[in-house]
């Protein structure tokens, strides 16, 4: 619709820059509402993964004592850790000094800051390698499947997805190793960690990065061929296609802006299992990460150093998912 | 089936350019004995033939139901779902089109036969800007062809920006049609071009169309139930289905057989509407769709509102049913005040508001049949027990005039026409005690109109119904309506006796 009364130029230029601010205003206060009732859902998380260690069977003390230490011995190292106080009483205390940048200090003696400095640098790039590997890789396989749909693409891309999603991450490890390592001797077949605590070589990052998108991929390849499954039966690309557009401008101009939305959500979902998913891959691959860091807390019940992870984690995992609701703001917000 | 040559216009017109024929050259579009059918029975188009030569424009007429559509967009070598073709053969600048290869057909479908379906408000990408749209698939993307386009469709330029949503859907039809030319094809397929536009835009559209045709040799077939539009640029005319109506006034004008309720004595307030703006705000421009609109629907009274394509009309209905929420104003009905939006109305003051919109496709699931779309509203207001609910859905198809076996179909093995019936059901299902109604007989054919008008107007009569009527066919409006809001710009200009209004309108 147009307006009809056409205002003065100057006129018009006022109230444009007064809604341009007002709506980039309301953009920051639902932003800020969202990050918030985020926050809030960490706390309660933070608050049930120190509840669960309690539960855990053994405490930090007894799991990191030396062989053979007396009763009385362990008694002073749970004074010292803390852990005669109740478990709320810990929480709070960890949880006042998080804002400060503090996550408290390890069973074994160690701020946990120190502790994760190395190696979360390490898992956000393994981590984000495999995400840009998975999203690309997804888009390509589900575009190029829908483009003839049941055709012989679409039923091998329909198969493998299924299967490489059902691939538990350390099966698709096991079988690069043999692949790559052991039969071809391509690749190293674990990692080395160089002087700045980082892997020695990139050649290091191939096998576990491989083995993380794997499954992924195989996953968000469904949803990227399933929504534009959705949007080719929309009336408007049925109608692109009667005006005889080449398949491609049908599927990437018209089917893929609508797929967006469901595309973003399930890729950022994915954020959350290649976290999951690298611990295990660190550990078989012995890579430098956060995984190996959170696998020997939970053998030691070292309860801020698990907090200390989950909260990484966490902050990850809400800054992919605001990015995603963002992609689908624009996308939804782009129809009027 | 019967070809007749419209008297008004010489047949054997020889387009100017030369582009296409010489008066013997085989027409471009040749139809035999076409027929196509789904595979369980129905049957969707009975024995169609057309023959249509290049520079001439030829109109498809014939009841709801016939085949129109399925014709035309035969002729692009596509069939509705599940649907083939069962006897005859289609020819289309030369080719068989469904036996071209799949290359070939797109290339015939990109380059030289343009078709624009019925519901162009869903089959514009929502996502694209108008200009966009255009020049996608225009032969010159230039911004100044685009303009070219837009002025030549009737539309402002400054519309090149906006995307489908923000415009009306007289608008959107427009549109599409810009899109169509924009590929200068030889031959043009319109599905209901006029539909939702108001008499002088239709004029100016027939007069686009004809122009094409003698200008350019563009072979035109529009499937049409507007005998006007017939009139003003057919060539010939083509009838579908039993072969009704006399040459050159193919559909017949039905009787009238009801005369209008008389103005219930007012009782109740019914709905009244005060000081309503609405704005919409897009990238930092703010359209003013509505502005400080008053309106009153006293009970069991019919109103009309008209106005230009674009004015606000399914606005001021969308906001009144409580689908958009307004700027500022208040709703009421019978003096309380009605929520927005229709979230916040009770289950009962839903009920008792029903809204038929412009495009059915929009109010009838996809995923449901006929019969469990109409059973829904029956369920959820519980205004039928479970043991009458499919006698309730037979008698509710009757009165719209649709076979009772249409509950077992899905709403894309329909017409359009039958769609709108069928989202008419719908909406008097849930019995409501107010009706606003965009555009309810813009897809259908006069006799089908004035029936579903006719029923309408029993049903204020016998049930107090209050009707609110967005239509730009000022006859009907003028005959089944007791007074009539005129929009312009957002803006109510006149309101008065529907007889003065229309009349005024019509000079």
């Amino acid at each position: 619709m147009t307006d009809t009364t056409a205002p003065p130029a100057e006129a018009a230029a006022r109230p444009v820059t007064a809604s341009a601010a007002r709506r980039a205003g309301t953009l920051a206060a639902r932003v800020a509402a969202v990050l918030a009732k985020r926050l809030v859902m960490l706390l309660v998380l933070l608050a049930v993964v120190f509840a669960a260690i309690e539960l855990l069977p053994g405490d930090a003390a007894s799991a990191t004592s030396e062989r053979g230490e007396g009763t009385a011995g362990l008694a002073a190292r749970r004074h010292l850790l803390g852990l005669d106080r109740p478990v709320w009483e810990r929480f709070r205390d960890w949880i006042t000094a998080l804002p400060t940048g503090d996550l408290g200090t390890s069973a074994r003696g160690q701020h946990v800051t120190d502790l994760l400095a190395a190696p979360l640098p390490n898992t956000l790039l393994l981590g984000g390698t495999a995400f840009v590997l998975t999203v690309l890789g997804a888009l390509a396989l589900g575009i190029w499947a829908a483009a003839r749909p049941r055709g012989a693409v679409d039923r091998i891309v329909d198969l493998t997805s299924t299967a490489a999603f059902a691939l538990p991450e350390f099966v698709v490890s096991i079988g690069l190793l043999l692949v790559l390592s052991l039969w071809t001797g391509w690749l190293p077949a674990a990692t080395v960690t160089g002087a700045d605590g980082a892997p020695a070589t990139w050649t290091m990052l191939v096998m576990p990065v491989l083995a993380l998108a794997v499954p992924q991929t195989g996953w968000n390849t469904r949803i990227v061929r399933a929504a534009l499954a959705d949007q080719a039966a929309a009336p408007h690309v049925e109608a692109a296609r009667l005006d005889g557009l080449s398949t491609s401008r049908v599927l990437l101009r018209h089917a893929l802006p609508g797929a967006w939305p469901a595309i973003a959500t399930g890729v950022a979902t994915s954020t959350g299992m290649l976290l999951g998913g690298a611990v295990v891959v660190e550990t078989l691959f012995n890579y430098p990460g956060i995984g190996t860091v959170l696998a020997g807390a939970v053998a030691d019940r070292d309860t801020p150093v698990i907090a200390g992870v989950v909260a990484c984690a966490a902050a990850v995992i809400t800054v992919v998912l605001l990015l995603a609701d963002l992609v689908r703001a624009r996308t939804l917000g782009a129809r009027s | 089936m019967t070809t007749t040559r419209h008297p008004a216009t010489p047949t054997d017109r020889i387009p100017r350019d030369g582009r296409t024929d010489l008066p013997d050259a085989p027409p471009p579009v040749t139809v035999t004995g076409l027929e196509v059918a789904l595979p369980d029975g129905p049957v969707l188009l009975r024995a169609g033939s057309l023959t249509v030569r290049a520079g001439t424009v030829t109109a498809l007429t014939g009841p709801s139901g016939s085949g129109k559509t399925t014709l035309l967009r035969a002729l692009i070598g596509d069939l509705p779902h599940g649907a083939r073709v069962t006897s005859g053969t289609v020819s289309v600048l030369g080719q068989d089109v469904f036996a071209l290869a799949p290359d070939a057909l797109r290339a015939l479908r990109r380059h030289r036969v343009a078709y624009v379906g019925q519901d162009p408000g869903s089959a514009l990408n929502p996502r694209m800007r108008a200009g966009r749209l255009i020049a996608e698939v225009a032969v010159d993307r230039s911004p100044a062809a685009v303009a070219a386009l837009l002025a030549e469709c009737r539309l402002p330029e400054t519309l090149v920006h906006h995307r489908p949503g923000a415009l009306s859907g007289g608008q959107q039809r427009r549109l599409a049609l810009a899109r169509a030319l924009a590929r200068q094809p030889d031959v043009l397929l319109l599905d209901e071009p006029t539909a939702g536009l108001d008499n002088a835009l239709r004029d100016e559209i027939a007069g686009l169309l004809r122009r094409l045709a003698t200008d350019r040799g563009v072979a035109i077939v529009l499937a049409c139930h507007d005998p006007r539009l017939v009139e003003a640029c057919a060539d010939a005319v083509t009838v579908l289905g039993a072969p009704a109506g006399t040459p050159g006034n193919p559909a017949g004008t039905p009787e009238r057989t009801v005369l209008p309720a008389p103005a219930a004595a007012p009782a109740a307030d019914g709905l009244r509407a005060t000081d309503l703006s609405v704005a919409f705000t897009h990238q930092g421009h703010t359209h003013h769709a509505l502005r400080d609109a008053d309106f009153h629907a006293p009970a069991g009274t019919a109103t009309g509102i008209i106005g230009p394509s674009g004015s606000g009309k399914s606005t001021l209905l969308r906001t009144l049913a409580g689908l958009q929420t307004p700027v500022s104003g208040t709703l009421t009905w019978h003096g309380e005040p009605l929520p927005v939006p229709v979230r916040k109305r009770s289950r009962d003051q839903q009920r008792r508001i029903q809204l038929v919109p412009q495009n059915p496709l929009g109010a009838l699931n996809p995923a449901r049949t006929i019969g469990a779309s109409l059973t829904r509203p029956l369920q959820l207001h519980r205004t039928a027990g479970r043991a009458e609910r499919p006698d309730r859905v037979g008698r509710l198809l009757d009165d719209v005039g649709l076979p009772r076996d249409f509950a077992h179909r899905y709403p894309h093995e329909l017409s359009g026409g039958q769609r709108q019936r069928a989202s008419i059901a719908r909406a008097l299902a849930a019995e409501p005690d107010l009706l606003l109604c965009d555009e309810v007989t813009s897809a259908l054919d006069p006799a089908t109109a004035v029936a579903v008008m006719e029923l309408l107007t029993r049903l204020r009569t016998e049930r107090r119904l209050t009707l609110v009527l967005v239509s730009h066919e000022l006859d009907l409006v003028a005959a089944y309506t007791d007074t009539v809001h005129r929009l312009d710009a957002g803006r109510i200009h006149t309101a008065g006796p529907s007889g003065d209004v229309a009349d005024a309108e019509e000079r």
